[in-house]
Order: C-alpha cells, then structure tokens, then sequence
C-alpha cells in the first residue's frame, strides 16, 4: 500500500514549506508548487489525487483552478479537494465554493495541522494517529533535550498536552519547578476528581488534593512530637483554630515542629496526586505569594524516588518503554547536576551496579535481557531516570533490521494463520508478556512498533505499517478506550486502590485469618491469586510484605538473626508514602528490625505502632515477647486511637 | 493566597454579577445566594486566575441555580480552559457569550486579547475569527491557542 500522495498550490513559501514537511513525517507523498500551472501538470503527470489548494492565487484564484481541473479526466477522479483561506471565511462564501469546486473540506487559516490530517485520507501505517497520551508522552520524554526553558515554552508545552498518564505527572511537576513559573496547575482525572499544585518560584507551595483523610496528627504522633492523648485533648478544646495553630498556642509543639509535619503532609498529598489514570491538565499562570512551608525540587525528586518504586508496576513500565527498546540509553548534559545526591536513596544504593550498567549506552532492549529476573526494578530505575531528564533515548538503535524483521516474522506468522480470537495470545507471546488488559497490550504493541519508522529499511517499515493497520480495528472493536480502561483488571499498585465498600468482602480479610495463624504459606498463594485478578486493593504491599516477613521468620526458627531477602527489601519498597502512616508499616519495621536481631529498634517501631493503634494485638504481643514482662507494655491509650484520630481529622461532608 | 469579590446587582428577577480577583481555597462563595434568579449575567473580565477548590466551588454555587439563565460574557483563557477540562464547570442551563481568544506576535513578542462575541465571532455554526489582527505598533498577531482544543466547547454546547 502506498502513501497517499497530496498536491499543495499555495504562493505562500513558508507555508508551503512547513505543511510540505509535516505532512511527509506523517507519512504523506507530498508535491508542493506555488503556480497553478505546474500543479496541473503534476497532478495529471503523477494522477495525484489529493489536493490542497489556497482559495486566494496570484494569477487565478484557487476556485477557478479546481473548476478547470474538473473538466479534466484526472479532475474526475479527485479523492480529497481541500480549500484553504485567510481571508475568504464569509459562510457564504464558503457555501458558493464547496457547491462551485465539489471541495471536500474548507479550512480557515491559520488551522491546525491536525485538522489538516483528519481532511486527508490517512497516510499508511500513520503512527502518530494515536491517542493524546502516547503521542503527549514522547513529547514529553524529548523535553528535557529542550534548551528553551522560559515561562512561555512552558505554557505552550502545557497547552498541547490533552491529557497524560498520572504517572507522568511527576514530569511535569519537574518541569514546572524548573522553569520557576508561578500559578496553579489544575488537574482532572478520569473518575471526575478535581485536584491541584500550586507552584511559586521553583517551589510547591501548596497541594490539593480533596478527600477525607488528612494525615497531620498522624505526623505529629509517628514523629513523637505529641502524644495521643494530649493530641487528642486539643482537638476537643481548639473550636474553629487551625489543629496547628492550637497545638503551638497551648505550646505542645514548636512552630519548627509543625513545619515538619506540615512539609510531610504536602508530600502525601502530592503523593496522591500521582494517580493510575488519565489525567488533563491546564496551567494558570498567577502571581503567587511566598511562603511556607514548600517543597523543592529536590524534595520532590525524593518523592520521585518514593513513587516510581511503590506506584509503578511492571506490565505499565513495560507498554510505556517498549517504544526504546532498540535505543541507546544516554546521558543528559547536565546529568550530574540532575542526580546530585542520588546516591541516598534507597534504590540506587541497593542497586548501584545497575545504575551503572545504565550509563553504558548499551540499548535498553540489550539491559532488559540482561536482568530479565529484576526487570521491574530495573525499569523503576530507567523511568526515575527519565523523569529526573537524566538520560534520553537516543535514535541510535541498538539492534538492526534483521533483529526487527524476526519481531515482525512471529507477529505476521501467528496473525496471519489464526483467527482472531488468538491474537491477543499471539501479541502478548511475541511481546514476552502476559496479558493483562487490551488497552494496556495495545499501547504495548503500538509502542514496540515505533522504532520501525525510524528504520531505513522500506521494506521493513511497510510490513511494520500494514501490521498495525490491520490490528488497529481489532484492538479498537467494541471498544471505547476510556470505558475499557476502567473495566478491565488491570494490575494497579498504591493509594488509588479502593477500600471496600461496607458490605464488600474484602480479599484481604482471608489473607489476615491466615496471617493470625501463621499460616504465611497458605496466605502467600492467596495474595498471589488477587494479584493476578488485578483488581487494585488497599494495603495489598503491607499484607505481601508481612507475609513475606512471616515466611521467612518461620523457614528459620531459631536463628537470632536473619538475612533480610531482596524480596523482603522489594517488598519494603513498594509500599506507598500513604501506606507508611498505617500502623501496619510500623510493625513490618518491627519485625524486619527483630528478623535482623535490632531488637531496640524493633521494640522503637513496635511502640509506634501502638502510638497509632493501641488495640494492635500483634504489636502488642510482639513487644510484649521483646520486653518478656506484660506488664511492661504500657498502651498509649485505652481507645481505639487510630478511629478516634480517624474520625476527628475526617473533613465534614 | 489571593483576593476575590463578587459584585451582585440585582434587578427584579435578573442579577447582574462581576466577579474578579482569584477564586482559590480562601473565598467563601456561600455569602452570595443566586439561587432565586431567571436570569444571571456573569462578567468576569476582571477574574484573573482560580485554582482546583476555586473550580469545585464555581461548579457547586452556579449549581444552586439549575433552573436560571446563566450567561458568562468576556470570559478570560482561563475560564475557557476549565470549560474545555472539567466536565460540569459550565452548568447546564449556563452558556458562553463572550469570550477572549490571545493573540501573538513571535517576532516582537507582542500579545492582545480579541473579544470573540456570539453572533459575530462565533455561532452554532462555528468560529469566524478576525481576518487580520494587529497591535498598536501595527504588528500582524496570530491567535495563540490550540484552536481544536480552545473552541472545543463550542462544539460541546
């Protein structure tokens, strides 16, 4: 299948240019002339039969040209007649000329070249012709090689994206710091949910985020600037005052102290804004007043760090990268200075060798087969990376055609000898990746499919062009994209998860009967199975880590101190900054910290946990082995503290 | 945070009404019933700038009205933006009657807003800009949005 091949009559050089160029890239055989002589000639020599044509020429106009042409037999056979103008945009006008030329379009100038293509027949294998997320995401990845860095790039960039993945959000928050613009970032997600940051000179001054739960008292507590109970004596007396501002009043803490607490609590929050879905976005540029408390960049490149281990999963990272797979991982100019510090974070520390594999400029393809058994953390690592702008996919490919052409041989083979209720099989097989959810494989696909229109091999991208044409229907049949998305099971980590509902029967319930067993074997099988259905639920990384925990402490009964696993420290990392104000986290820290014979420490975290839940009986038992006394543990409360915080710090509907 | 006021001048069963300033988390649109009026002109030439609580306020306080005429004349970019973001910010009785559209000069770097009115910029049928859009200085501006998603709306309604 060929390109469509397209005529522009325009006396107009620079739009002549510019349209010409673009519509190549996009796939189109194009022929630009500024006479409307040497069109005709064209357009009869080359049975072009595409044409668009500038209403207003020099010696005739557009009009009569289209008129003349239609008497001729190649006149006859014209598919799209597309009129443009900047100044003939009377409706009237534009009526007589569609009746006069049998135009198929009018387009008014200046127009936006999506209009353009969507006026065209579409070019073969058009790769482009995606949704607004994928296309929005390479956009995004190649801005960081961007030298332009002022507040007016920034809204532009903004205003072209649609919409993202929130996992992307980081990016832009990035971004935005950067370029020290002020004003606010508002945000809408595909369940309807309203939320914001709110940036001033380089710093986050403000996040919102609009649920019930606010995490302050919590800080206070886990910090051990308060205790429950006097936390609990200021909010009965404080009446309309601020939490803050009553607690510094009656001097419990320090303003120091509530800074803390309050820099916390906006990290949370913006921690929740990093949500597993579609999200738009529009950039109010405002002047916004100083003032504290605030985040930094490099604050937020930390939570960067907290976020890409305990949000992202695997088969996401894998669809989102696959577009890179045969291209060489580079540094960035200023790489040092974006990852100064990096060294700290847990990720790199545990994993050093790998991070300096990455900056070999092998291809990424060539670094996924070489740790296939640690592939989620790898890609966590490459995506940090990225987010940071600390390295760029380079159009150097790693692997060649042939490597390209064996891809395209299983694909075609396997499509073309079944019906299609295989191919999601055949795709996902060929991708080596289990199937999760058609959207999710579709992105996959088109992704993996990307490097192909960068090949020099014509041969190779047609065969790429024809796949994706052909599957396109059939990913796209009885479907519609955002529905599908919110159907289908797709394996989500972190805080969007849902509680159940009062009345839901929650996967995890017979999980904990099996933990208050110990019956950590039989509940490890059961939270592999809800993994697989792929349904997001809330605190599914605490209970998997206590069972990991569990499993390991019982396989080595009476050793005083045991290795911590790197599934255990997987594990760890992948609860969410949300997840480790839950007194769960606390008591996990406990038991890891008592696993590694830290008993002080162990005894630290169990206390914490208590301080959060005093009815938390495995806490409670735990400490109570540690100390060897009962009555030595000593509750912070005799109420169920943590529905009491709960209740008090919910906001009022 | 910033400032708004909200200016309400009745006039029997019709308000006409200003809001200007910043809507953010810090004003209470609750002060201002319009719950009982046919008919509401909002301007808001004067706003300049509202934030995601100012957004989930705007969409609860024009709800208050759902059986009134709601019409928003001079509406800045920024309230065309939520328009075209946040399914609801214009209620369902409400409707755009004016609207700027900015305007750019690269070369010099020179911007204008351009009032697009209904029945002369725009109508059911689409938008018919200005032909030629100039500064003070004499200097040709072209519009500076993206017009597929700028005059999305227009489509919506």
């Amino acid at each position: 299948m060929e390109n469509p091949k397209v005529l522009i009559l325009d006396d107009d050089i620079t739009f002549l240019t510019a349209t010409k160029e673009y519509l190549v890239k996009k796939g189109y055989d194009v022929v630009a002339v500024n006479s409307a002589q040497d069109a005709k000639g064209f357009i009869e020599a080359e049975n072009i039969q595409n044409i668009l044509i500038d209403c207003l020429l020099p010696a005739e106009s557009g009009i009569d040209f289209v008129k003349s042409l239609r008497q001729t037999p190649v006149g006859k056979q014209l598919n799209k007649v597309i009129l443009t103008s900047a100044y003939f945009t009377d409706p009237s006008f534009i009526k007589e000329a569609f009746s006069e030329t049998g135009a198929t379009d009018f387009l008014v100038k200046p127009f936006e070249m999506e209009e353009l293509i969507a006026a065209l027949p579409p070019a073969v294998g058009n790769i482009d012709k995606v949704d607004g997320i994928r296309l929005s995401r390479r956009r995004l990845y190649e801005v960081f090689s961007s030298e332009k860095r002022d507040p007016r790039w920034l809204t532009k960039l903004l205003e072209k994206i649609e919409s993202l993945h929130g996992f992307d959000l980081p990016l832009i928050y990035n971004l935005i710091l950067e370029t020290q613009v002020s004003g606010f970032l508002n945000l809408s997600s595909e369940d309807g949910r309203i939320f914001g940051v709110t940036f001033c000179n380089g710093k986050i001054v403000g996040v919102d985020f609009d649920d019930k739960e606010t995490f302050l008292g919590k800080i206070l507590i886990e910090h051990g600037f308060i205790s429950p109970g006097d936390l609990e004596s200021v909010l009965m007396r404080k009446g309309t005052r601020k939490l803050g501002e009553a607690l510094i009043n009656e001097y419990y803490i320090s303003p120091h102290a509530l800074q803390i607490a309050m820099i916390e609590q906006m990290g949370l929050r913006l921690s929740r804004t990093i949500v597993d879905q579609e999200v738009k976005l529009n950039f109010v540029r405002s002047q916004i007043e100083e003032q504290s408390p605030y985040i930094t960049v490099d604050q937020v490149g930390v939570y960067l760090h907290d976020w890409v281990i305990s949000k992202l999963n695997l088969y996401w990272l894998r669809a989102q990268l696959a577009e890179w797979k045969y291209s060489k991982i580079k540094k960035h100019t200023n790489f040092s200075e974006r990852l100064k510090n990096i060294k700290e974070l847990v990720l790199f520390k545990t994993y050093s060798v790998m991070f300096q594999e990455i900056m070999s400029e092998k291809s990424l393809g060539q670094l996924i087969e070489k740790y296939a058994n640690e592939e989620e953390v790898f890609l966590k690592i490459i995506y940090f990376l990225l987010m940071k702008g600390a390295i760029y996919f380079s159009d150097e490919g790693g692997l060649g055609s042939q490597d390209l052409a064996t891809y395209l041989d299983k694909i075609e083979s396997g499509i073309n000898s079944n019906s299609e209720d295989k191919w999601l099989e055949i795709i996902s097989q060929a991708l080596g990746v289990s199937f999760q959810s058609k959207s999710l494989l579709h992105d996959h696909f088109l992704n993996s499919l990307r490097p192909f229109e960068k090949n020099k091999d014509t041969q190779i991208k047609e065969r790429a062009n024809k796949l994706m044409l052909k599957t396109e229907a059939f990913f796209n049949a009885n479907s519609n994209y955002d529905a599908k998305r919110q159907n289908e099971s797709t394996p989500k980590a972190g805080p969007q998860s849902k509680a159940s509902l009062p009345g839901e029967v929650n996967p995890l319930d017979a999980v904990k009967i099996h933990i208050s067993k110990n019956e950590f074997d039989m509940a490890y099988k059961l939270l592999n199975a809800i993994s697989q259905k792929g349904a997001p639920i809330a605190k599914y990384n605490l209970y998997y880590t206590w069972v990991l925990l569990g499993i390991q402490m019982k396989k080595n009964p009476n050793q005083k101190v045991i290795t911590e696993s790197n599934e255990i420290k997987n594990s760890f990392m992948k609860i969410t900054p949300e997840e480790k104000y839950d007194p769960i986290y606390h008591f996990l820290l406990g038991l890891n910290y008592k696993m590694k014979g830290q008993l002080e420490m162990a005894l630290r975290s169990f206390e914490k946990a208590l301080a959060l839940d005093a009815q938390f009986i495995f806490a409670r038992r735990e400490m109570m082995l540690l100390r060897g006394d009962q009555n030595k543990v000593t509750p912070s409360g005799d109420k169920d503290l943590k529905s009491l915080v709960g209740n008090i710090f919910s906001k009022k509907r | 945070m910033g400032k708004c006021e909200i200016v309400i001048k009745p006039n029997g069963e019709r308000a006409n009404i200003d809001i200007n300033g910043v809507i953010d988390e810090d004003f209470d649109f609750t002060q201002y019933v319009i719950k009982d009026y046919n008919e509401i002109e909002v301007n808001l030439a004067a706003l300049k700038s509202i934030n995601s609580c100012g957004i989930r306020e705007w969409i609860k306080w024009f709800n208050t009205n759902p059986k009134g005429t709601i019409l928003f004349y001079e509406c800045p970019k920024i309230i065309i933006d939520q328009i075209n973001m946040v399914q609801g910010f214009l209620v369902s009785n409400a409707r755009v009657m004016s609207f700027f559209v900015p305007y750019y000069n690269e070369d010099v770097g020179s911007e204008l807003n351009v009032l697009f009115k209904y029945g002369q910029e725009f109508t059911e049928d689409g938008v018919k800009p200005p032909q030629v859009v100039k500064d003070d200085q004499g200097n040709l501006l072209e519009m500076d949005v993206v017009e597929s998603k700028y005059f999305r709306f227009l489509k919506k309604a």
